[in-house]
């Protein structure tokens, strides 16, 4: 029997099969979980990554990784330094970032809860949405097919004393701004970003100027420096409908941007918040119910973010929508005057 | 087929291929008699280890042959290992795994791969994957972003509103162009900051930079909300 070789070997052999299979079938699992994995995130193992597969690895990181900085954020003339600490821990992300600049407001994050602590001690926090986590659960199930950027990995470099890679994402269309992107090569945290309009103006600049990444980071660090003397906590209503109206209208944006997908669900009736992305940029729709204190019509920028108010009228009845993300004015706008009433069939 | 390539599978299925062995092999893959001595030799382990005593009865060379006519010689090792998955352990030693790691990604060999990889918390992970989208639209220039952007919380006697004009925008709709605010009064501003926040919360989890979303709240809030 050639296979196995002779007959005396052939009792050794067996029994070092048996053990081999028991030992193996563990690892014979983990490595075909492995392979799936292998086309996101563990070609990692290459030094040569796809921009594509950079994007993915830092996509990752930023929710997996344990990181502790500080950075600077500029857009337009603005520009402040912000701290940051971030843990992923229990499979929830938790974040406290921390205006370092003028009057010390925080923001905290637990998973998709935000919370904004000023320095009057007023506590800012957004009416639990029924929104939110539907979001992150159908953004899972988009699968990357990029057309409207180019992807170039423009090769090594350095960052807050750390080896880099710098990607350029050029936007191939007016509906988005283009993105130079510097990724921490180790863990490839996003470690400078900056957004460009198609006229090649920086709109907003991201740049760490200092970062560590502990294997651990104590509950204390997550705790806003306000907390322990909180007097008012002061909720964000979710936007107002207009109960005047037939209360089951099921919104719709008739004009989407090529390449961007509404990523909170199907449009459904009653539902007044809608966010769109591509990948890289997101925007949200509101639409409200006329009222006090609404924006001025127009789009309000701010660095790369802009807010489009407009109000439309539908017979007679008008309803104000606003618009705002990380597009252009002009895309905002289109967006904005395309939100209709779905009519009923 | 030579003692060289018996030798060869025998080592395959003990995990103790080199590289040379290994391509010997697949160079090979396509052939019947290959195959029926990879099947006999499963057969004999088996019964030498007394695990499957059904096993002899069953022919699975058939099968594999058709499967190979089918498809890439390299499915296989995924398709054996489907079809009689009690004998998984054959064809998944790590030296194979590395083998359909090199092929063409077939139907056969994802569907079983992400059947295990499902009950698996790395898999949740793949969750944050990334999107581009769609269609590639093509519209006509519209030279939107020329304006020079400035925020400044506006001074309490400062107008309002400052409108900024601008010229080129160009078809899609001809007289349609976004009026740009870049001054905000102080309600005008809270409320900027409101809808901001809002936008965040929805884009934070989406967001492939994470806490981006947030420091864009963070660096307005000087206004406050």
């Amino acid at each position: 029997m050639t296979a196995l070789k002779n007959s005396n070997k052939s009792s050794l052999k067996d029994r070092r099969i048996n053990l081999n299979i028991m030992i193996r079938l563990p690892f014979v699992l983990l490595s075909f979980a492995l392979l799936t994995w292998s086309n996101i995130v563990n070609a990692e193992l290459l030094s040569e990554r796809s921009p594509e597969q950079w994007l993915k690895v830092m996509q990752y990181a930023s929710v997996n990784e344990n990181y502790r900085g500080v950075f600077m954020f500029s857009r337009g003339e603005m520009s402040s330094s912000m701290s940051i600490v971030h843990r992923f821990q229990n499979d929830e992300e938790q974040e406290l970032l921390k205006q370092l600049d003028g009057e010390m407001g925080e923001i905290v994050r637990r998973g998709s809860e935000v919370m904004c602590v000023f320095p009057d001690n007023r506590v800012v926090q957004l009416e639990k949405s029924k929104y939110s986590n539907k979001v992150v659960q159908t953004f899972a199930s988009f699968m990357p097919e990029q057309q409207n950027y180019q992807l170039k990995n423009l090769g090594p470099c350095r960052q807050v004393a750390r080896p880099c890679v710098k990607l350029s994402i050029e936007a191939e269309d007016q509906h988005r701004y283009s993105y130079f992107l510097w990724l921490d090569k180790q863990t490839g945290l996003l470690l400078k970003s900056v957004l460009q309009n198609n006229q090649g103006v920086d709109l907003e600049r991201f740049q760490y100027t200092q970062i560590e990444f502990p294997t651990t980071i104590s509950d204390v660090d997550l705790v806003p420096m306000n907390e322990g003397s909180l007097v008012e906590h002061v909720m964000i209503p979710s936007v107002k409908k207009d109960l005047q109206w037939p209360s089951e209208i099921t919104w719709q944006s008739s004009w989407v941007p090529p390449g961007f997908k509404k990523i909170n669900g199907e449009y459904k009736a009653g539902e007044n918040v809608m966010v769109y992305s591509d990948g890289l940029a997101n925007y949200s729709i509101f639409v409200e119910k006329i009222q006090e204190g609404m924006m001025p019509e127009g789009a309000s920028q701010v660095g790369a973010t802009v807010a489009y108010a407009q109000v439309l009228k539908f017979n007679s009845h008008p309803y104000s929508v606003t618009v705002i993300g990380e597009v252009p004015a002009m895309t905002a706008m289109l967006v904005a005057e395309s939100v209709k009433p779905l009519l009923s069939k | 087929m030579d003692d060289r390539i018996k030798e060869s599978i025998s080592a395959l299925m003990d995990d103790e291929t080199n590289e040379l062995e290994l391509q010997r092999v697949l160079s090979h893959a396509g052939e019947d008699e290959l195959l029926e001595t990879w099947a006999s030799y499963h057969k004999i382990r088996a019964v030498m280890q007394s695990e499957h005593d059904e096993f002899p009865a069953i022919d699975i060379s058939q099968s594999v042959a058709q499967i190979i006519a089918q498809e890439a010689p390299l499915k296989i090792s995924g398709d054996v290992s489907e079809s009689s998955p009690e004998r998984a352990e054959q064809v998944s030693s790590p030296k194979s795994l590395s083998i359909e790691n090199e092929s063409s990604k077939t139907t056969g060999h994802g569907r079983y791969a992400a059947s295990i990889s499902g009950g698996l918390a790395i898999a949740a992970s793949v969750a944050f994957a990334f999107m581009f989208v769609l269609q590639n639209g093509v519209d006509s220039p519209l030279n939107v972003n020329n304006v020079p952007l400035a925020f400044t919380p506006s001074v309490v006697n400062e107008p309002e509103v400052s409108r900024i004009k601008y010229v080129n925008a160009s078809s899609i709709s001809e007289s349609r162009q976004p009026k740009i605010i870049v001054e905000f009064s102080e309600a005008h501003a809270r409320r900027f900051n409101e809808y901001l926040l809002r936008h965040a919360e929805h884009s934070v989890v989406s967001s492939p930079a994470g806490m981006m979303p947030l420091a864009r709240v963070a660096s307005v809030n000087a206004v406050g909300i």
